[in-house]
C-alpha cells in the first residue's frame, strides 16, 4: 500500500490545494529581508512598500507574521468576478476563460489567510466565488450527459473541478470503452463461430484454451437444470403443505365437532381455529387439487381465526 | 524499435515539466526563469504525471538526484544556522522559510516516489518479464521489484501452488485468451492540457477526429495522446 486508495489515479483536494500554492502572488512587503536561497530558487530581497512577486506559500507564511500584505490577483476583485459571473450565466455550455486554472483554491487561500487585504468586504467575494463555482459546477454535470469512451473537452475548467469529476470521469470512460470493445469483439466472435470450434476439436493439448467455452456451456445448462428442478421442488413443496395441513385437519376437525357451532369468540386455541377454519371449507378436505389462491384464503382465514381467537382471550 | 523508444523516454524527461508556466497566466514573471525553480517545477509536473498516468513513467534519474543534493544542503544549512542559535528575528525567518520548503520538497519527492512504487506492485509480474519497462526504472526500484516478485513466488509455492496440479501452478498463464500479468491499461482516460498547437487532426481511432489546440483540455485515452505527451506538446494535469 504505497498510495491509500483515495490517492490512486486522482488527487484529494490538500494535494490539490498544495500544488496551488506553488503559484506567483503579489506582495508588499512591511519590512526588508534578505533573499533566502531555497531549492526552488532564492526569494526576491524584500524591502519595505515595494511590490514583489514571491510564492504564495511564502505569502502566507509572510502575511501569519503580519509582514506582508498580499495583493490579490486582478481577476479576485469584486468588479472582475461580477463579469465573470455574467459571462458565466451568458453561456451555459462553455467555462468561461476569465478564470485562472487554480481559482478556487488561490481564492479560498486569500480568503482564508488574508481577508483584509481584499479590496471588498470578504462576504461579497466569498459569495461570488460560490455563485460562479455553483454555476460552473452546474455546467460540468451538464456535460456529463456527453459522456462517451472516446473523449471529452473540458476547456478552461479550473483544477480543483477537474479533480472533482476525474474519478467519475476515468472510471465510466474506461467501463464505456470496455463494454465498447467487448461488444465488438461479440460481433467479431459470432463471424469465426465455426473455425473457434473446429480449431478447439484439432488441438489435443489445447484443454485450457477450451475450458472456459465448456464451463460456460456448463453453467447454462446447470441453471436450465436448476430451473427444472426448483420447479418440482416448488410444487412438491406445495403439494406437501397441502397434504400436511389435510392431514392435520383431519383429526382436529373431528376434535372439533361437537363444538362446531360454538361461536369463534369461545374458541380458545390456535389448533382449533386452524381446524376451524380448514372445515368451514368444505371442498378442502375432500379435494386434493386446491391451487394456491384457495390454500392461500385458507391461510388468511386461519390467520383471522387465530387473531380473533387472541384478541378474544 | 529500440532506438526509437529510447528517444522516446529522452523526450518525456526533458519535456515534462515543459512550460509549466506558459499555461499558467498567473505565473509569469522573471523568477520562474531561474534555473532552480525550474527544476522544482518538473518535479511538481512529474509528479502529477506519475499519479495520472496509467503506465510506468521513465525514472527522472539527474532530476531526482540534483533534487535530492540540494535537498542534502538545504538540511546542512539548517543544522549550521540551529548549532550557531543567535537567534535574530530575521535569522529565524530564514530558517522558517527554509524548512518549510524543504518539507514541501520532500513530500513531493515521496510523492513521486510512492506513486511510482504503487504502479510497480501492482504490475510487478508485468515488470519482471519485460526488459522495456525495467529500463524506465531506477536502480532501487528494480531490485526492489525482483526481490518482491521472488518473494512472492516461493509463498505462494510453499502455501498453496505446490499442491496444485503442475499445469495450474504457473502465475503467468496465458491459457483460454486471458492474460495472467497485469499490464498497464494504456487505453486508460486522462485528463490533458495542450500547451502548444499540434497540427492535424488527432484521430481517436472509433471515426472520432479532434484537434488539439493550445488550452484545450481534454479527457481521452492515453494512448492516442502519449506521443504528444513525450513530444511536450500536451501535458497531464
Amino acid at each position: 500500500m504505497a498510495l491509500p486508495a483515495k490517492q490512486v489515479g486522482t488527487f484529494v483536494p490538500s494535494e490539490i490545494s498544495f500544488l496551488a500554492e506553488n503559484n506567483l502572488v503579489t506582495i508588499i512587503p512591511r519590512q526588508a529581508m534578505e533573499s533566502v536561497a531555497l531549492i526552488g530558487g532564492m526569494t526576491p530581497s524584500m524591502r519595505p512598500m515595494r511590490r514583489i512577486e514571491v510564492p504564495i506559500w511564502v505569502a502566507l507564511l509572510l502575511k501569519k507574521q503580519s509582514r506582508c500584505n498580499i495583493v490579490p490577483p486582478q481577476w479576485l476583485s469584486e468588479e472582475n468576478l461580477k463579469i465573470t459571473y455574467d459571462a458565466e450565466v451568458s453561456n451555459m455550455t462553455r467555462f468561461s476563460a476569465n478564470l485562472p486554472w487554480e481559482w478556487i483554491e488561490v481564492g479560498e487561500l486569500i480568503l482564508g489567510s488574508a481577508p483584509d487585504d481584499l479590496s471588498s468586504p470578504p462576504h461579497v467575494i466569498r459569495n461570488l466565488l460560490r455563485d460562479i463555482r455553483e454555476v460552473r459546477q452546474a455546467k460540468a454535470r451538464a456535460g456529463l450527459k456527453n459522456l462517451n469512451e472516446s473523449y471529452l473537452q473540458l476547456d478552461n475548467v479550473g483544477g480543483m473541478e477537474l479533480n472533482e469529476i476525474r474519478s467519475f470521469v476515468t472510471m465510466a470512460m474506461n467501463r464505456l470503452r470496455i463494454m465498447q470493445s467487448t461488444r465488438e469483439g461479440v460481433e467479431q466472435q459470432e463471424d469465426y463461430v465455426e473455425p473457434y470450434n473446429q480449431e478447439d476439436d484439432d488441438d489435443g493439448d489445447d484443454d485450457d484454451y477450451n475450458l472456459p467455452q465448456e464451463s460456460y456451456d456448463d453453467s447454462m445448462r446447470t441453471s436450465k437444470s436448476y430451473h427444472e428442478s426448483y420447479d418440482t421442488a416448488r410444487l412438491s413443496s406445495r403439494m406437501g403443505s397441502a397434504t400436511a395441513n389435510e392431514r392435520s385437519s383431519i383429526p382436529s376437525v373431528t376434535s372439533v365437532a361437537g363444538t362446531r357451532h360454538s361461536p369463534a369468540g369461545t374458541n380458545s386455541g390456535p389448533t382449533r381455529n386452524r381446524s376451524l377454519g380448514a372445515f368451514q371449507d368444505p371442498t378442502y378436505t375432500n379435494d386434493n387439487d386446491n391451487d394456491d389462491s384457495d390454500d392461500d384464503d385458507d391461510d388468511m382465514q386461519m390467520d383471522e381465526n387465530y387473531l380473533n381467537a387472541v384478541n378474544s382471550k | 524499435m529500440t532506438d526509437e523508444r529510447d528517444l522516446e523516454i529522452d523526450d518525456l524527461i526533458n519535456n515534462l515539466d515543459n512550460d509549466y508556466y506558459t499555461a499558467h497566466p498567473t505565473t509569469d514573471s522573471a523568477h520562474v526563469k531561474d534555473q532552480k525553480s525550474r527544476d522544482l517545477n518538473r518535479l511538481v509536473r512529474l509528479w502529477i504525471a506519475e499519479r495520472t498516468c496509467p503506465d510506468i513513467l521513465p525514472y527522472a534519474h539527474d532530476l531526482l538526484d540534483t533534487i535530492v543534493d540540494r535537498i542534502r544542503e538545504q538540511v546542512e544549512f539548517i543544522e549550521v544556522n540551529t548549532v550557531s542559535g543567535d537567534a535574530s528575528g530575521s535569522a529565524k525567518l530564514n530558517l522558517l522559510l527554509v524548512e518549510t520548503e524543504l518539507e514541501r520538497v520532500k513530500f513531493l519527492v515521496r510523492g513521486y516516489l510512492r506513486a511510482r512504487i504503487h504502479k510497480i506492485e501492482k504490475y510487478y509480474m508485468h515488470v519482471v518479464s519485460n526488459a522495456g519497462v525495467q529500463a524506465r526504472l531506477s536502480q532501487s526500484e528494480l531490485r526492489y521489484t525482483k526481490r518482491r516478485a521472488n518473494q512472492l513466488k516461493r509463498y505462494y509455492d510453499l502455501r498453496f501452488l505446490s499442491s496444485l496440479p503442475p499445469s495450474l501452478q504457473r502465475l503467468d498463464d496465458t491459457a483460454g485468451g486471458l492474460q495472467m500479468v497485469d499490464a498497464p491499461d494504456l487505453d486508460e482516460a486522462v485528463f490533458i492540457r495542450v500547451l502548444h498547437d499540434v497540427p492535424g487532426e488527432i484521430d481517436l481511432g472509433n471515426g472520432d477526429k479532434i484537434e488539439l489546440r493550445k488550452g484545450n483540455i481534454y479527457v481521452l485515452s492515453y494512448m492516442v495522446v502519449r506521443r504528444h505527451i513525450a513530444d511536450g506538446d500536451v501535458q497531464l494535469v
